[in-house]
């Protein structure tokens, strides 16, 4: 059995007689890309901070490879944080140099990997330049190489696309998926919902600090049932309150059964109806869909 | 590895502060000011004194009005000149046929006073003719004295050399005895106030630059600390290299013009003393950096930190206001409490061992004593950086202090 890079149990953070993060439990495993989600104030930057060590936990434990994190473990972490910045009177290479060092690299080996990553961004000829000439943009895939330049093998990342142009977001995303082809475990926070579904593999969300989905990407999605059926229709569609309910108007709609009720029910009884279709497609849940759902339920509740 | 990163971020402290064009203003330009200010007082002191002497030089008519009868006249030869009426010397100063009438009432030896009329030239001449007025009547009392050395020796520069005596032996009060009590106070305020300000700048820079979080996570916040710490030792050590080196080259210059004279080869240097006095600047040094890191960390801005760093500066140089009292007598009460009340501690504790006023007992009691001030101001300094350090927005209270991290 594959030992967990990350394993949260129980985890309770409280400040004062506020509850941030409520009896949480989540795994990584090693190798995989998994996005952590949440509403903003959920509590998910409180939970990476616990799990860095940089809060502590009111109960529960936090483990990145069986251990309560330090600085030690350093040189296998790569951390955006939310709150993030650079020393902005500083050269970008000795930027990316001091903390390629802090986290374990030699110095000539720091030079390399500074500038063999400001070459793969396109900053090579800002190497010698202070951060603070250096557009908003460009600041960012520094803060991003302070977090990679030690090819991690865990990733952490908060909101790591907050910000981005679609260009660089795009750079962004192949430079994890190149990182975690070549070993790298990557956790992110993100609220783009077509970013986790395009490179995660599994997810937690957490609402109020509690969980409340987690599991595979598929496996959460199939959990909110493959019930939402894409019709393309010539005609009116019947309305039928016992059978589904309609999303959307004219030919092209989207339905939802009603509980206990199969697509295959609802296709007799459009057949039965003389409906004239075009297409008829089951599909499961976009991600932000639950999202949006899963969301406003709990605020229901 | 630990200790590889302290060193990590010492060097980073260091070059980084070096290379702000800020730092060298504060070494350089500052105490270059100071001895330009100094210089230009002192010359245009020098300028003035030579300017009014010159002026007195080509004064054509002095009227005197001798009303005490003193003043022999044949003692009297151009430009003085004795006339009998005030009315008519104040007219003739009015008109400008005479520069100035010295008027001695005959009631001088009461009123000790003459009375002068001039024209007014301008603010650097008012009294310019005080002390002509002055030596004048000097010159004419002593005309009556006829021993020649006698005279002389009223006109010498007298010196005096005093030997004191303390606990039955004679005390060595030479200034080269305060060489290194002064030397080690200039020590102490280098590196407590200048040197502890770019602590509290680095720390905040860190908070507001967003880059505490990344940091912890490479390092732990002691190496952050200390190595900010030892950073700073070494530019305080650069600072003073320089100034040194400033101060030694001024010296060099200036050596044989200074009022008083310094033979280095009498500075008493001991051992012990100086050891002392290195621990006491030392402590101060850490007890100040102490209070810098916590209150950066305390607050949201460097600007905040600025402000409410003040009452820190200011607790550490109260000693300065009561100075004369801890002169008057270094072993009385305001010296003791303040010797024992924690910011003021080293610098009281300093300035009795430079005064030689000391006793060995309190000596003793002072190392274990800063040491645990400072290991207190540490350990609030890690408590207050543990709780505010991710606090990107608000200052930390004192609640948030109470709760766990």
């Amino acid at each position: 059995m594959i030992e967990p890079i990350i394993k949260v149990t129980n985890l309770t953070k409280t400040f004062g007689s506020k509850t941030a993060v409520n009896d949480l439990s989540f795994e990584v495993n090693p190798g995989e890309i998994f996005a952590f989600l949440g509403a903003n104030g959920s509590g998910k930057t409180t939970s990476i901070r616990v799990l860095l060590n940089i809060l502590q936990a009111t109960s529960g434990t936090t483990h990145i490879n069986g251990k309560v994190y330090d600085d030690a473990m350093a040189s296998m972490l790569g951390y955006l944080p939310e709150e993030r910045g650079l020393y902005l009177n500083a050269r970008v290479l000795e930027t990316l140099m001091y903390f390629a060092q802090l986290k374990g690299m030699e110095s000539q080996g720091s030079k390399i990997a500074a500038i063999s990553y400001l070459e793969k961004v396109g900053l090579a000829d800002k190497a010698n330049v202070e951060i603070k000439q250096l557009s908003s943009g460009q600041q960012q895939k520094i803060q991003l190489g302070v977090a990679i330049i030690n090819s991690p093998e865990l990733l952490i990342l908060d909101e790591p696309t907050k910000g981005l142009d679609p260009v660089n977001r795009e750079l962004l995303m192949e430079m994890l998926l190149e990182l975690n082809k070549n070993g790298s475990t990557v956790v992110f926070i993100t609220h783009q919902m077509e970013e986790v579904e395009r490179i995660a593999s599994r997810l937690v969300m957490i609402k109020n600090g509690k969980r409340v989905l987690y599991g595979g990407l598929n496996e959460v999605k199939a959990s909110f049932g493959n019930n939402m059926i894409q019709l393309t229709i010539e005609g009116n569609l019947p309305m039928s309150d016992s059978l589904y309910q309609i999303h959307g108007i004219g030919n092209k709609v989207e339905i939802s059964p009603k509980p206990n009720i199969t697509s295959d029910q609802i296709l007799k009884y459009l057949v039965d109806n003389n409906v004239r279709i075009l297409k008829f497609e089951k599909t499961v849940p976009s991600l932000n869909k639950i999202f949006i759902k899963v969301t406003e339920e709990n605020e229901e509740q | 590895m630990k200790n590889n990163k302290l060193l990590l971020v010492a060097i980073r402290e260091y070059i980084r502060t070096i290379r702000k064009p800020t730092f060298w203003l504060a070494t350089i330009i500052f105490p270059v000011f100071m001895f330009g200010v100094t210089y230009i007082s002192g010359y245009s002191a020098q300028y003035t004194e030579d300017k009014v002497k010159e002026e007195i030089q080509q004064v054509k008519r002095i009227l005197i009005v001798d009303e005490t009868g003193l003043i022999n006249p044949n003692f009297i030869q151009a430009p003085y000149e004795l006339i009998n009426s005030i009315d008519e010397g104040v007219s003739e100063v009015k008109n400008n046929q005479a520069e100035v009438l010295f008027v001695y009432p005959n009631d001088i030896a009461l009123s000790k006073s003459i009375q002068i009329f001039t024209q007014d030239e301008g603010i650097i001449s008012y009294g310019k003719y005080t002390p002509v007025a002055q030596e004048l009547l000097k010159q004419i009392i002593l005309s009556e004295v006829n021993d020649p050395t006698k005279i002389a020796l009223f006109n010498s520069p007298i010196q005096a050399n005093t030997t004191y005596f303390k606990n039955g032996v004679e005390n060595d009060v030479r200034l080269e005895k305060y060489i290194v009590p002064i030397v080690a106070l200039i020590l102490y305020f280098v590196m407590v106030f200048m040197g502890t300000n770019f602590l509290l700048m680095s720390v905040s820079e860190e908070k507001e630059n967003r880059m505490m979080e990344i940091v912890l996570t490479t390092v732990t916040s002691k190496q952050l600390i200390w190595g900010k710490i030892v950073g700073l030792v070494g530019i305080v050590i650069s600072q003073l290299i320089v100034l040194v080196t400033l101060g030694g080259i001024g010296l060099w210059f200036t050596l044989d013009r200074l009022p008083i004279q310094i033979d280095f080869s009498l500075i008493p240097i001991s051992v012990l003393g100086i050891g002392l006095n290195l621990f006491y600047i030392f402590a101060g040094f850490l007890m100040i950096a102490t209070a810098m890191v916590g209150v950066g960390a305390a607050m949201p801005t460097y600007r905040d930190a600025q402000q409410f760093s003040s009452f820190f500066i200011i607790a550490a140089i109260a000693p300065i206001y009561f100075v004369t009292i801890i002169l008057a007598d270094p072993n009385g009460l305001v010296a003791r409490i303040t010797s024992y009340f924690p910011l003021t501690s080293p610098l009281i504790f300093l300035g009795r061992n430079a005064l030689g006023a000391l006793p060995t007992w309190e000596a003793l009691i002072s190392i274990p004593l800063l040491i645990i001030y400072v290991a207190i101001g540490f350990w609030i300094a890690f408590k207050l950086f543990e709780f505010g350090s991710i606090e990107y927005k608000d200052k930390l209270s004192l609640k948030q202090l109470f709760n766990k991290r």
